[in-house]
């Protein structure tokens, strides 16, 4: 159990490590909100109801959209396209 | 000029008429008229005062033009127009009331809690999330919980750490289904309940979750991480260990730390499947003696989600081990095991939704069986207020309350 422990401590680490800890700022992707679309309907139905992008304001669904990330284990990439549609939306 | 004699004369009888003295009714007038000159004149000096106030407090185009440059080179300094000041917080929860009817029993409105939950997040670095939970008992009075209180870290796309107090990322259902207003039924599978059941609802540690896509629609998420694990509930007469407490608590007597994931495969997006596993060792600690000797504790799970229009299907197996120990107060371990299979589908048009869930819980003490057929339906107000109407066929050790069929109403809503 010990050397588990160790395996995953050391795995974390290097996980943290190779990982940017300040995501670049991505330019504008006219595609986003075509794929945010469909990453919305593939992914928000899974547990629950869709909800109409005008349930929130654009602040408000930001935070919502990270929620969700945890919860459905999206991409950041899925997160930031799904994040789109609904402010493209709102 | 010379003048004329008679000129001469109207010349001095207009000079003699000019400095005569004025009657009195002149005097009168004069002042009359010089008070109304020094009151016209104050007042001249109040209107001025005024306007030059007005001119200092009315913004001129210029001064709404260099408010919009302002406002426009703070936005660009953020990076986007959401994150202007980097943090952002955000209030959600949600609520249900419910009315049950156990047959042999008293009726009640015995489902009452509030649930709110709170986030903050840093830019697209970190998020802080905390849910607490608020019941209302038998005596009246609130009982108030502690679902969940994590930091994540949004490492990169990819992962994302987190630690604090979570739930359980073992199973499906106690993670992304339990909250009244996405559970399709009013009540809770048999043995996913908070306590008595055979799945882990919460732990205290940390760890890393995330998703990776694989092309052609295919995907895939996991979660690993280390907790405090559970905790072990002695019998009344303390021989038996009762159940499992699976609730994050801040110690583990064993002193060891359990070890868990969840891994979900996504072949097409509208199918799930996912396994679970965790390990890790428990110990008995006996009221007013020394903790025991530690033993075996793991837990296994399987689930499945499926949508097609407007059906959704989905699963669970769970089952949890815990290890015999002949020198234990209460030597004889125990297998705590359930699933459950439900089918629910929205009627095109409608705001309907049939349920029909069928699950089977099996623990060491046959007063904790529950075989349960439910039926119901779902009025959905709007996506996320929802009215549910229920039936449970229980069929669990006679004269017990598992044995009891019910009707369930419950009325949820999420925000």
């Amino acid at each position: 159990m010990k050397t588990l422990h160790i395996i995953l401590a050391s795995a974390t680490t290097l996980l943290l490590a190779w990982s940017s800890f300040a995501p670049a700022q991505q330019p504008a992707d006219p595609q986003a909100f075509a794929r945010g679309a469909k990453a919305w309907a593939d992914n928000c139905a899974r547990c629950h109801n869709m909800r109409d992008p005008k349930d929130f304001r654009d602040d408000q669904w930001k935070v919502i959209v990270s929620h969700m990330r945890l919860r459905a284990g999206l991409t950041g990439q899925e997160a930031r396209d799904i994040l789109a549609f609904l402010q493209g939306s709102n | 000029m010379k003048l004329n004699s008679k000129q001469a004369a109207v010349a001095a009888a207009l000079t003699l008429l000019a400095g005569a003295a004025q009657p009195a009714w002149a005097d009168a007038e004069t002042d009359k008229l010089k008070t109304e000159i020094e009151q016209l004149k104050r007042e001249m000096r109040e209107l001025r005062s005024v306007l030059e106030r007005q001119k200092q407090d009315t913004a001129t185009k210029q001064d709404v033009q260099e408010v919009r440059d302002e406002v426009s080179q703070a936005k660009k300094a953020g990076g986007s127009g959401l994150l202007a000041n980097n943090s952002l917080v955000h209030l959600a929860g949600y609520g249900h009331v419910g009315y049950a009817n156990r047959r042999g029993m008293n009726s009640s409105f015995g489902e009452v809690g509030f649930n709110p939950i709170f986030h903050y997040q840093y830019k697209d670095l970190l998020l802080f999330e905390t849910e607490l939970e608020i019941m209302s008992n038998a005596e009246g009075e609130a009982e108030f919980g502690l679902e969940y209180a994590n930091m994540n870290v949004f490492a990169n796309d990819y992962l994302t750490a987190f630690g604090g107090k979570f739930l359980s990322p073992i199973g499906y259902f106690i993670q992304n289904l339990h909250p009244a207003w996405i559970n399709k039924f009013p009540s809770k599978p048999p043995g996913f309940e908070e306590e008595g059941g055979a799945v882990p609802v919460s732990d205290i540690g940390a760890g890393i979750k995330g998703g990776v896509p694989f092309g052609s629609g295919m995907k895939a998420n996991y979660t690993l991480y280390v907790g405090n694990g559970p905790r072990l509930e002695l019998s009344g007469a303390g021989d038996e260990i009762e159940s499992i407490a699976a609730t994050g608590g801040t110690t583990n007597p064993s002193k060891h730390k359990l070890v868990g994931g969840r891994l979900g495969f996504l072949p097409i997006p509208n199918l799930e499947l996912g396994l679970s596993a965790a390990h890790s060792r428990v110990a008995v600690a006996p009221e007013g003696a020394p903790v025991e000797a530690s033993r075996n504790y793991s837990v296994v799970g399987a689930d499945f989600g499926w949508r097609w229009r407007g059906l959704d299907l989905r699963g669970e197996y769970m089952r949890s081990r815990v290890g015999d120990l002949d020198t234990s107060v209460a030597p004889l371990g125990g297998t705590w095991k359930t699933h459950y299979v439900q089918a629910a589908y929205r009627i095109p048009g409608t705001k309907w939704e049939p349920v029909l869930r069928y699950g089977k819980f099996t623990s060491p003490h046959a007063d904790q069986d529950l075989k349960q057929l439910g039926l119901g339906v779902d009025y959905w107000f709007e996506s996320d207020i929802v009215g549910k109407l229920a039936y449970e066929r229980n069929d669990g050790e006679p004269g017990t309350p598992n044995d009891a069929n019910r009707v369930l109403l419950q009325f949820a809503f999420g925000f």
